[in-house]
Protein backbone atom coordinates (compact mmCIF):
# COMPACT_ATOMS: atom_id res chain seq x y z
CA UNK A 1 0.00 0.00 0.00
CA UNK A 2 1.20 3.49 -0.81
CA UNK A 3 1.22 6.53 1.44
CA UNK A 4 -2.21 7.91 0.63
CA UNK A 5 -4.05 4.67 1.40
CA UNK A 6 -2.16 4.07 4.63
CA UNK A 7 -2.64 7.71 5.58
CA UNK A 8 -6.40 7.56 5.17
CA UNK A 9 -6.58 4.39 7.20
CA UNK A 10 -4.48 5.89 9.99
CA UNK A 11 -6.34 9.17 9.99
CA UNK A 12 -9.68 7.45 10.48
CA UNK A 13 -8.36 5.42 13.41
CA UNK A 14 -5.97 7.71 15.22
CA UNK A 15 -5.34 10.81 13.16
CA UNK A 16 -7.06 13.43 15.30
CA UNK A 17 -5.38 12.42 18.54
CA UNK A 18 -1.99 12.03 16.86
CA UNK A 19 -2.29 15.45 15.24
CA UNK A 20 -3.20 17.04 18.57
CA UNK A 21 -0.35 15.39 20.49
CA UNK A 22 2.23 16.48 17.94
CA UNK A 23 0.85 19.97 17.61
CA UNK A 24 1.18 20.36 21.39
CA UNK A 25 4.85 19.45 21.06
CA UNK A 26 5.32 21.89 18.21
CA UNK A 27 3.86 24.63 20.45
CA UNK A 28 6.20 23.68 23.29
CA UNK A 29 9.05 23.92 20.84
CA UNK A 30 7.98 27.40 19.71
CA UNK A 31 7.86 28.55 23.31
CA UNK A 32 11.33 27.19 24.06
CA UNK A 33 12.75 28.88 21.03
CA UNK A 34 11.22 32.24 21.88
CA UNK A 35 13.30 32.00 25.07
CA UNK A 36 16.51 32.11 23.03
CA UNK A 37 16.76 35.58 21.51
CA UNK A 38 19.65 34.63 19.26
CA UNK A 39 17.91 31.55 17.83
CA UNK A 40 18.17 32.61 14.20
CA UNK A 41 21.87 33.35 14.65
CA UNK A 42 22.34 29.88 16.14
CA UNK A 43 20.56 28.36 13.15
CA UNK A 44 22.83 30.16 10.76
CA UNK A 45 25.91 29.02 12.66
CA UNK A 46 24.64 25.44 12.90
CA UNK A 47 23.95 25.37 9.20
CA UNK A 48 27.42 26.72 8.42
CA UNK A 49 29.12 24.19 10.68
CA UNK A 50 27.25 21.37 8.97
CA UNK A 51 28.12 22.76 5.52
CA UNK A 52 31.74 22.70 6.59
CA UNK A 53 31.35 19.12 7.86
CA UNK A 54 29.94 17.75 4.63
CA UNK A 55 32.63 19.51 2.61
CA UNK A 56 35.42 18.15 4.84
CA UNK A 57 33.95 14.83 5.88
CA UNK A 58 36.89 12.66 4.99
CA UNK A 59 39.41 14.77 6.92
CA UNK A 60 37.13 15.05 9.95
CA UNK A 61 36.65 11.29 10.06
CA UNK A 62 40.41 10.77 10.00
CA UNK A 63 40.84 13.31 12.76
CA UNK A 64 38.10 11.69 14.82
CA UNK A 65 39.54 8.20 14.45
CA UNK A 66 43.01 9.37 15.47
CA UNK A 67 41.75 11.16 18.57
CA UNK A 68 39.33 8.44 19.63
CA UNK A 69 42.13 5.88 19.48
CA UNK A 70 44.34 8.16 21.55
CA UNK A 71 41.52 8.43 24.03
CA UNK A 72 41.43 4.63 24.37
CA UNK A 73 38.41 3.82 22.24
CA UNK A 74 38.50 1.24 19.45
CA UNK A 75 37.12 2.47 16.14
CA UNK A 76 35.86 0.49 13.14
CA UNK A 77 34.70 1.74 9.79
CA UNK A 78 31.85 -0.06 8.05
CA UNK A 79 31.15 0.70 4.41
CA UNK A 80 27.59 -0.60 4.51
CA UNK A 81 24.86 -2.10 6.68
CA UNK A 82 26.04 -5.65 6.07
CA UNK A 83 29.59 -4.89 7.12
CA UNK A 84 28.31 -3.02 10.18
CA UNK A 85 26.15 -5.94 11.30
CA UNK A 86 28.99 -8.39 10.82
CA UNK A 87 31.36 -6.30 12.92
CA UNK A 88 28.78 -6.12 15.70
CA UNK A 89 28.23 -9.87 15.54
CA UNK A 90 31.96 -10.58 15.61
CA UNK A 91 32.42 -8.33 18.67
CA UNK A 92 29.53 -9.97 20.47
CA UNK A 93 30.70 -13.49 19.60
CA UNK A 94 34.14 -12.68 21.01
CA UNK A 95 32.64 -12.28 24.45
CA UNK A 96 30.02 -14.96 23.88
CA UNK A 97 27.20 -12.46 24.35
CA UNK A 98 23.66 -13.82 24.49
CA UNK A 99 21.72 -10.74 25.40
CA UNK A 100 22.24 -7.08 24.57
CA UNK A 101 20.47 -3.94 25.72
CA UNK A 102 20.05 -1.37 23.01
CA UNK A 103 19.13 2.27 23.30
CA UNK A 104 17.69 4.38 20.56
CA UNK A 105 19.74 4.42 17.40
CA UNK A 106 18.21 5.19 14.04
CA UNK A 107 21.36 3.81 12.46
CA UNK A 108 20.87 0.28 13.81
CA UNK A 109 17.31 0.50 12.51
CA UNK A 110 18.68 1.56 9.13
CA UNK A 111 20.93 -1.53 9.19
CA UNK A 112 18.16 -3.85 10.50
CA UNK A 113 20.56 -4.92 13.23
CA UNK A 114 17.89 -6.38 15.52
CA UNK A 115 16.66 -8.85 12.91
CA UNK A 116 20.23 -9.79 12.03
CA UNK A 117 21.26 -10.46 15.63
CA UNK A 118 18.06 -12.34 16.45
CA UNK A 119 18.79 -14.61 13.49
CA UNK A 120 22.17 -15.27 15.04
CA UNK A 121 20.56 -16.16 18.33
CA UNK A 122 21.38 -13.00 20.20
CA UNK A 123 18.54 -11.54 22.17
CA UNK A 124 18.11 -7.79 21.58
CA UNK A 125 16.20 -5.76 24.15
CA UNK A 126 15.26 -2.25 23.10
CA UNK A 127 15.38 -0.15 26.24
CA UNK A 128 13.99 3.24 25.28
CA UNK A 129 10.45 2.89 26.65
CA UNK A 130 8.89 3.96 23.39
CA UNK A 131 11.08 1.61 21.40
CA UNK A 132 10.35 -1.23 23.80
CA UNK A 133 6.63 -0.62 23.33
CA UNK A 134 6.92 -0.87 19.56
CA UNK A 135 9.29 -3.84 19.81
CA UNK A 136 6.77 -5.75 21.94
CA UNK A 137 4.03 -4.81 19.47
CA UNK A 138 6.14 -6.20 16.63
CA UNK A 139 6.31 -2.79 14.96
CA UNK A 140 8.89 -0.20 13.98
CA UNK A 141 9.12 3.29 15.52
CA UNK A 142 6.71 5.74 13.88
CA UNK A 143 8.66 8.89 14.82
CA UNK A 144 12.41 9.28 15.32
CA UNK A 145 12.23 10.91 18.77
CA UNK A 146 8.80 9.67 19.91
CA UNK A 147 8.82 6.07 18.64
CA UNK A 148 5.45 5.11 20.15
CA UNK A 149 3.55 8.34 19.52
CA UNK A 150 1.00 6.35 17.49
CA UNK A 151 0.05 4.18 20.48
CA UNK A 152 -2.33 4.79 23.38
CA UNK A 153 -1.98 3.93 27.05
CA UNK A 154 -4.48 1.14 26.47
CA UNK A 155 -2.14 -0.29 23.82
CA UNK A 156 0.71 -0.24 26.34
CA UNK A 157 -1.42 -1.86 29.07
CA UNK A 158 -2.35 -4.59 26.62
CA UNK A 159 1.21 -5.62 25.78
CA UNK A 160 2.00 -5.76 29.50
CA UNK A 161 -1.16 -7.76 30.28
CA UNK A 162 -2.33 -5.04 32.61
CA UNK A 163 -5.78 -3.62 33.22
CA UNK A 164 -4.46 -0.49 34.93
CA UNK A 165 -3.84 2.14 32.25
CA UNK A 166 -2.30 4.82 34.46
CA UNK A 167 0.84 6.13 32.63
CA UNK A 168 2.91 6.36 35.83
CA UNK A 169 1.99 2.82 36.78
CA UNK A 170 2.80 1.50 33.31
CA UNK A 171 6.09 3.40 33.15
CA UNK A 172 7.17 2.01 36.54
CA UNK A 173 6.25 -1.47 35.47
CA UNK A 174 8.37 -1.16 32.31
CA UNK A 175 11.18 0.31 34.39
CA UNK A 176 11.21 -2.69 36.71
CA UNK A 177 11.11 -5.18 33.83
CA UNK A 178 13.90 -3.45 31.95
CA UNK A 179 16.07 -2.90 35.02
CA UNK A 180 16.46 -6.69 35.23
CA UNK A 181 17.54 -6.79 31.60
CA UNK A 182 20.11 -4.05 32.14
CA UNK A 183 21.63 -5.90 35.06
CA UNK A 184 21.93 -9.18 33.18
CA UNK A 185 22.94 -7.97 29.69
CA UNK A 186 26.28 -8.95 28.16
CA UNK A 187 26.70 -5.78 26.11
CA UNK A 188 25.10 -2.42 25.45
CA UNK A 189 24.58 -0.86 22.03
CA UNK A 190 23.67 2.75 21.43
CA UNK A 191 23.77 5.35 18.72
CA UNK A 192 25.34 8.76 19.11
CA UNK A 193 24.02 12.24 18.46
CA UNK A 194 27.41 13.80 17.85
CA UNK A 195 31.05 12.83 17.37
CA UNK A 196 33.56 15.49 18.36
CA UNK A 197 36.44 15.29 15.88
CA UNK A 198 39.15 17.14 17.77
CA UNK A 199 38.60 15.12 20.95
CA UNK A 200 37.47 11.72 19.74
CA UNK A 201 34.37 11.84 21.99
CA UNK A 202 30.94 10.43 21.20
CA UNK A 203 27.97 12.31 22.63
CA UNK A 204 24.62 10.72 23.45
CA UNK A 205 21.48 12.60 24.50
CA UNK A 206 18.58 10.83 26.24
CA UNK A 207 15.88 11.64 28.75
CA UNK A 208 15.41 8.18 30.19
CA UNK A 209 18.98 7.35 31.15
CA UNK A 210 18.81 4.07 29.24
CA UNK A 211 21.83 4.80 27.07
CA UNK A 212 23.87 5.47 30.21
CA UNK A 213 22.79 2.26 31.94
CA UNK A 214 23.57 0.32 28.77
CA UNK A 215 26.97 2.01 28.55
CA UNK A 216 28.02 1.61 32.15
CA UNK A 217 26.62 -1.74 33.35
CA UNK A 218 27.75 -4.36 30.79
CA UNK A 219 31.49 -4.81 30.12
CA UNK A 220 31.15 -3.94 26.42
CA UNK A 221 29.60 -0.79 24.95
CA UNK A 222 29.25 -0.49 21.18
CA UNK A 223 28.32 2.82 19.60
CA UNK A 224 26.98 2.55 16.05
CA UNK A 225 26.86 5.86 14.30
CA UNK A 226 26.56 7.41 10.83
CA UNK A 227 29.62 9.34 9.68
CA UNK A 228 27.64 12.55 9.16
CA UNK A 229 27.27 12.94 12.94
CA UNK A 230 30.78 14.36 13.15
CA UNK A 231 31.24 17.96 14.28
CA UNK A 232 34.61 19.73 14.49
CA UNK A 233 34.98 20.70 18.16
CA UNK A 234 33.51 21.17 21.65
CA UNK A 235 32.36 24.74 20.97
CA UNK A 236 30.22 23.37 18.15
CA UNK A 237 28.91 20.74 20.54
CA UNK A 238 27.82 23.50 22.91
CA UNK A 239 25.87 25.13 20.10
CA UNK A 240 24.15 21.93 19.01
CA UNK A 241 23.26 20.99 22.59
CA UNK A 242 21.54 24.36 22.90
CA UNK A 243 19.43 23.56 19.86
CA UNK A 244 18.71 19.82 19.75
CA UNK A 245 16.26 19.28 22.61
CA UNK A 246 14.62 22.68 22.30
CA UNK A 247 13.83 22.01 18.69
CA UNK A 248 12.79 18.40 19.30
CA UNK A 249 10.45 18.59 22.30
CA UNK A 250 10.75 22.09 23.71
CA UNK A 251 13.00 21.01 26.59
CA UNK A 252 15.99 23.27 27.23
CA UNK A 253 18.23 20.18 27.15
CA UNK A 254 17.70 16.43 27.48
CA UNK A 255 18.08 15.00 31.00
CA UNK A 256 21.38 13.38 30.08
CA UNK A 257 23.94 14.59 27.55
CA UNK A 258 26.79 12.18 28.02
CA UNK A 259 30.25 12.70 26.57
CA UNK A 260 31.85 9.29 26.11
CA UNK A 261 35.57 8.67 25.99
CA UNK A 262 37.35 5.55 27.21
CA UNK A 263 35.24 3.11 29.23
CA UNK A 264 36.50 2.71 32.80
CA UNK A 265 35.19 -0.78 33.47
CA UNK A 266 35.48 -2.51 30.10
CA UNK A 267 35.65 -1.79 26.42
CA UNK A 268 34.02 0.91 24.31
CA UNK A 269 33.95 0.49 20.55
CA UNK A 270 32.69 2.96 17.96
CA UNK A 271 31.57 1.76 14.55
CA UNK A 272 31.44 4.53 11.95
CA UNK A 273 29.01 3.65 9.20
CA UNK A 274 28.97 4.97 5.65
CA UNK A 275 26.09 3.00 4.07
CA UNK A 276 25.71 5.28 1.06
CA UNK A 277 26.56 8.58 2.73
CA UNK A 278 29.78 9.30 0.86
CA UNK A 279 27.97 8.55 -2.37
CA UNK A 280 25.22 11.00 -1.43
CA UNK A 281 27.83 13.75 -1.22
CA UNK A 282 28.00 13.68 -5.01
CA UNK A 283 24.28 14.10 -5.53
CA UNK A 284 21.85 17.01 -5.46
CA UNK A 285 20.70 15.69 -2.10
CA UNK A 286 23.95 16.07 -0.18
CA UNK A 287 22.39 18.65 2.13
CA UNK A 288 20.31 15.90 3.72
CA UNK A 289 23.58 14.87 5.40
CA UNK A 290 23.32 17.98 7.58
CA UNK A 291 20.38 16.51 9.49
CA UNK A 292 20.83 16.12 13.26
CA UNK A 293 17.65 14.01 13.59
CA UNK A 294 15.91 16.47 15.90
CA UNK A 295 12.56 15.35 14.42
CA UNK A 296 11.09 18.86 14.28
CA UNK A 297 10.27 18.54 10.59
CA UNK A 298 8.15 15.44 11.33
CA UNK A 299 6.35 17.02 14.25
CA UNK A 300 5.47 20.18 12.38
CA UNK A 301 4.45 18.55 9.09
CA UNK A 302 0.67 18.78 8.50
CA UNK A 303 0.78 15.58 6.46
CA UNK A 304 2.85 13.64 9.00
CA UNK A 305 0.67 14.74 11.88
CA UNK A 306 -2.40 13.35 10.19
CA UNK A 307 -0.96 10.30 8.48
CA UNK A 308 1.37 8.88 11.13
CA UNK A 309 4.92 7.66 10.63
CA UNK A 310 4.11 4.15 9.44
CA UNK A 311 2.41 5.44 6.30
CA UNK A 312 5.89 6.36 5.05
CA UNK A 313 7.06 2.71 5.42
CA UNK A 314 10.63 3.87 5.87
CA UNK A 315 12.53 3.96 9.11
CA UNK A 316 12.84 7.73 8.93
CA UNK A 317 9.45 9.20 8.05
CA UNK A 318 8.19 12.74 7.54
CA UNK A 319 9.80 15.39 5.33
CA UNK A 320 13.39 14.24 5.89
CA UNK A 321 12.34 10.63 5.32
CA UNK A 322 10.69 11.63 2.05
CA UNK A 323 14.14 12.73 0.90
CA UNK A 324 16.07 9.79 2.34
CA UNK A 325 13.76 6.90 1.45
CA UNK A 326 13.72 7.36 -2.36
CA UNK A 327 17.51 7.49 -2.29
CA UNK A 328 17.43 3.98 -0.85
CA UNK A 329 14.72 2.65 -3.18
CA UNK A 330 13.37 4.93 -5.86
CA UNK A 331 10.43 2.76 -6.91
CA UNK A 332 9.24 1.63 -3.54
CA UNK A 333 9.14 5.17 -2.15
CA UNK A 334 8.25 7.21 -5.24
CA UNK A 335 5.03 8.36 -3.54
CA UNK A 336 6.74 10.03 -0.58
CA UNK A 337 7.90 13.32 -2.12
CA UNK A 338 4.23 13.82 -3.06
CA UNK A 339 3.00 13.20 0.49
CA UNK A 340 3.59 16.88 0.92
CA UNK A 341 1.75 20.15 0.37
CA UNK A 342 5.00 22.09 -0.17
CA UNK A 343 3.92 24.35 2.70
CA UNK A 344 7.55 24.77 3.77
CA UNK A 345 6.94 24.36 7.50
CA UNK A 346 9.79 21.82 7.72
CA UNK A 347 12.17 24.33 6.23
CA UNK A 348 11.16 26.94 8.80
CA UNK A 349 11.87 24.70 11.78
CA UNK A 350 14.98 22.86 10.58
CA UNK A 351 17.90 23.90 12.82
CA UNK A 352 20.47 23.27 10.07
CA UNK A 353 18.43 24.94 7.33
CA UNK A 354 18.00 22.03 4.96
CA UNK A 355 16.29 23.68 1.96
CA UNK A 356 13.26 21.39 1.94
CA UNK A 357 11.15 23.23 -0.61
CA UNK A 358 13.88 22.95 -3.19
CA UNK A 359 14.92 19.43 -2.23
CA UNK A 360 11.41 18.00 -2.20
CA UNK A 361 10.70 19.47 -5.63
CA UNK A 362 14.00 18.05 -6.84
CA UNK A 363 13.03 14.69 -5.37
CA UNK A 364 9.71 14.76 -7.23
CA UNK A 365 11.70 15.13 -10.42
CA UNK A 366 14.07 12.35 -9.39
CA UNK A 367 11.32 9.81 -8.76
CA UNK A 368 9.33 10.68 -11.87
CA UNK A 369 12.12 11.05 -14.42
CA UNK A 370 11.17 7.74 -16.00
CA UNK A 371 7.42 8.31 -15.92
CA UNK A 372 6.03 8.44 -19.48
CA UNK A 373 3.07 10.70 -18.67
CA UNK A 374 5.28 13.23 -16.94
CA UNK A 375 7.71 13.14 -19.84
CA UNK A 376 4.98 13.80 -22.39
CA UNK A 377 3.52 16.59 -20.31
CA UNK A 378 6.93 18.18 -19.94
CA UNK A 379 7.73 17.88 -23.65
CA UNK A 380 4.43 19.46 -24.56
CA UNK A 381 5.29 22.56 -22.54
CA UNK A 382 8.27 23.23 -24.75
CA UNK A 383 6.46 23.61 -28.05
CA UNK A 384 3.22 25.34 -28.93
CA UNK A 385 2.20 22.62 -31.39
CA UNK A 386 2.83 19.85 -28.91
CA UNK A 387 1.01 21.73 -26.20
CA UNK A 388 -2.03 22.24 -28.41
CA UNK A 389 -2.03 18.61 -29.37
CA UNK A 390 -1.66 17.46 -25.80
CA UNK A 391 -4.44 19.68 -24.52
CA UNK A 392 -6.65 18.55 -27.38
CA UNK A 393 -6.13 14.93 -26.38
CA UNK A 394 -7.03 15.75 -22.80
CA UNK A 395 -10.10 17.68 -23.93
CA UNK A 396 -11.29 14.80 -26.05
CA UNK A 397 -10.68 12.09 -23.48
CA UNK A 398 -13.86 11.26 -21.55
CA UNK A 399 -13.55 12.22 -17.88
CA UNK A 400 -13.90 8.67 -16.44
CA UNK A 401 -11.00 7.49 -18.57
CA UNK A 402 -8.94 10.49 -17.61
CA UNK A 403 -9.64 9.81 -13.96
CA UNK A 404 -8.64 6.22 -14.41
CA UNK A 405 -5.34 7.17 -16.04
CA UNK A 406 -4.56 9.64 -13.30
CA UNK A 407 -5.80 7.23 -10.66
CA UNK A 408 -3.10 7.89 -8.06
CA UNK A 409 -3.77 11.56 -8.21
CA UNK A 410 -7.53 11.64 -8.72
CA UNK A 411 -8.54 8.94 -6.26
CA UNK A 412 -8.93 11.41 -3.42
CA UNK A 413 -9.15 14.65 -5.38
CA UNK A 414 -11.74 16.01 -7.77
CA UNK A 415 -10.36 16.55 -11.24
CA UNK A 416 -10.80 20.23 -12.09
CA UNK A 417 -13.26 21.02 -14.87
CA UNK A 418 -11.43 21.55 -18.14
CA UNK A 419 -12.51 24.82 -19.77
CA UNK A 420 -14.12 24.55 -23.22
CA UNK A 421 -11.97 27.30 -24.68
CA UNK A 422 -8.23 27.03 -24.83
CA UNK A 423 -6.09 29.78 -23.34
CA UNK A 424 -3.91 30.05 -26.47
CA UNK A 425 -5.67 30.05 -29.78
CA UNK B 1 24.46 39.74 37.74
CA UNK B 2 25.67 36.60 39.59
CA UNK B 3 22.35 36.37 41.40
CA UNK B 4 20.42 36.64 38.20
CA UNK B 5 22.32 33.67 36.82
CA UNK B 6 21.62 31.69 39.99
CA UNK B 7 17.90 32.49 39.84
CA UNK B 8 17.76 31.42 36.24
CA UNK B 9 19.59 28.19 37.03
CA UNK B 10 17.12 27.35 39.81
CA UNK B 11 14.13 28.21 37.66
CA UNK B 12 15.30 25.97 34.82
CA UNK B 13 16.34 23.15 37.15
CA UNK B 14 12.79 23.11 38.49
CA UNK B 15 11.36 23.13 34.99
CA UNK B 16 13.43 20.00 34.32
CA UNK B 17 11.89 18.34 37.39
CA UNK B 18 14.91 18.87 39.63
CA UNK B 19 14.87 20.33 43.15
CA UNK B 20 17.03 22.44 45.45
CA UNK B 21 18.03 20.60 48.63
CA UNK B 22 18.41 22.35 52.00
CA UNK B 23 20.26 19.33 53.28
CA UNK B 24 21.34 16.04 51.81
CA UNK B 25 19.08 13.17 52.91
CA UNK B 26 21.03 10.28 54.36
CA UNK B 27 20.40 7.46 51.93
CA UNK B 28 20.70 9.48 48.74
CA UNK B 29 23.58 8.87 46.36
CA UNK B 30 25.89 11.82 46.64
CA UNK B 31 28.20 13.32 44.04
CA UNK B 32 29.54 16.72 43.01
CA UNK B 33 29.21 18.83 39.90
CA UNK B 34 31.99 21.00 38.53
CA UNK B 35 29.65 23.33 36.71
CA UNK B 36 26.06 24.48 36.45
CA UNK B 37 24.33 25.92 33.38
CA UNK B 38 21.75 28.66 33.89
CA UNK B 39 19.91 28.36 30.57
CA UNK B 40 18.80 24.76 31.19
CA UNK B 41 19.43 23.85 34.83
CA UNK B 42 21.96 21.19 33.89
CA UNK B 43 25.05 20.35 35.93
CA UNK B 44 28.29 18.85 34.67
CA UNK B 45 29.37 15.70 36.53
CA UNK B 46 32.63 14.01 35.59
CA UNK B 47 32.39 11.14 38.10
CA UNK B 48 30.61 8.78 35.75
CA UNK B 49 29.52 6.02 38.13
CA UNK B 50 26.90 3.24 38.05
CA UNK B 51 25.15 4.58 41.12
CA UNK B 52 24.58 7.93 39.45
CA UNK B 53 22.06 6.11 37.24
CA UNK B 54 20.99 3.13 39.36
CA UNK B 55 20.02 5.12 42.47
CA UNK B 56 16.43 6.28 42.96
CA UNK B 57 17.55 9.53 44.58
CA UNK B 58 20.62 11.52 43.66
CA UNK B 59 22.04 14.60 45.39
CA UNK B 60 24.55 16.72 43.51
CA UNK B 61 26.68 19.30 45.25
CA UNK B 62 27.31 22.47 43.26
CA UNK B 63 29.27 25.62 44.02
CA UNK B 64 27.02 28.67 43.47
CA UNK B 65 29.94 30.46 41.86
CA UNK B 66 30.44 27.82 39.18
CA UNK B 67 27.29 28.53 37.22
CA UNK B 68 27.69 29.77 33.67
CA UNK B 69 25.13 31.37 31.41
CA UNK B 70 24.78 28.83 28.60
CA UNK B 71 26.12 25.64 26.99
CA UNK B 72 28.54 27.43 24.70
CA UNK B 73 30.22 29.05 27.72
CA UNK B 74 30.16 25.75 29.61
CA UNK B 75 32.27 24.16 26.91
CA UNK B 76 35.19 26.45 27.80
CA UNK B 77 35.60 24.46 31.00
CA UNK B 78 35.10 20.93 29.75
CA UNK B 79 38.13 18.88 29.02
CA UNK B 80 37.18 15.32 29.82
CA UNK B 81 34.32 12.85 29.37
CA UNK B 82 31.37 13.13 31.74
CA UNK B 83 27.69 13.95 31.75
CA UNK B 84 25.36 16.94 31.82
CA UNK B 85 22.37 16.11 33.99
CA UNK B 86 19.23 18.19 34.10
CA UNK B 87 16.69 16.90 36.62
CA UNK B 88 15.55 13.30 37.13
CA UNK B 89 15.28 10.79 34.30
CA UNK B 90 11.96 11.14 32.51
CA UNK B 91 9.79 9.86 29.71
CA UNK B 92 6.57 10.74 27.96
CA UNK B 93 6.39 7.57 25.90
CA UNK B 94 3.11 6.36 27.40
CA UNK B 95 0.61 8.53 25.56
CA UNK B 96 2.60 11.74 26.06
CA UNK B 97 2.18 11.81 29.86
CA UNK B 98 5.34 13.10 31.53
CA UNK B 99 6.61 10.63 34.14
CA UNK B 100 9.70 11.17 36.30
CA UNK B 101 11.88 8.14 36.89
CA UNK B 102 12.21 6.37 33.55
CA UNK B 103 15.36 4.24 33.88
CA UNK B 104 17.47 6.49 36.06
CA UNK B 105 16.80 8.44 39.28
CA UNK B 106 13.26 9.43 40.23
CA UNK B 107 14.48 12.46 42.18
CA UNK B 108 17.53 14.63 41.58
CA UNK B 109 18.36 17.42 43.99
CA UNK B 110 21.06 20.07 43.83
CA UNK B 111 22.74 21.11 47.05
CA UNK B 112 24.22 24.56 46.60
CA UNK B 113 27.31 25.60 48.54
S1 LIG C 1 15.85 17.60 8.63
FE1 LIG C 1 16.18 19.33 10.05
S2 LIG C 1 14.24 19.45 11.19
FE2 LIG C 1 14.26 17.43 10.20
S3 LIG C 1 15.11 16.04 11.72
FE3 LIG C 1 16.82 16.74 10.46
S4 LIG C 1 17.65 18.51 11.51
FE4 LIG C 1 15.63 18.14 12.38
Amino acid sequence: MKHQDLAIKFYKEKGKKHDKALWAIRQKRDKAIKGVKEWEILRREASEIKDYVIENLKELIDEFIKNAKNEGVEVYFAKDAKEHNEIVLKLLKEINAKKIVKSKSMLTEECSLNEFLEKNEINVIDTDLGERIVQLRGEKPSHIVLPAIHTTKEDVAKILNETNTDPTYLTRKMRALLRKEFLSADAGISGANFLVANKGYAVVCTNEGNADLGAILPPLHIISVGIEKIIPNMKDLGLFLRMLARNATGQAITTYSTIFGKKDNGKRIIILVDNGRFERLNTKFKETLKCIRCSACLTTCPVFRRSGGHSYRYIIPGPIGSLLAPLKDKNEYNDLPFACTLCGSCEMVCPVKIPFSKQLREMRKYVTNENIMVKIAEKSMHSATMFKLFSKIIRLTPKPILEKTLNQWSQYRALPAIPKERFIK
Amino acid sequence: MKNKILDKFIENLKKAGGEILDEIPENWYKTRALLGVAENGAVWVDEYKKKLFLSENVAIILDKNSIVEDMTKAMDYINSPGVFISGPSKTADVESFLVYGAHGPIRVGIYLI
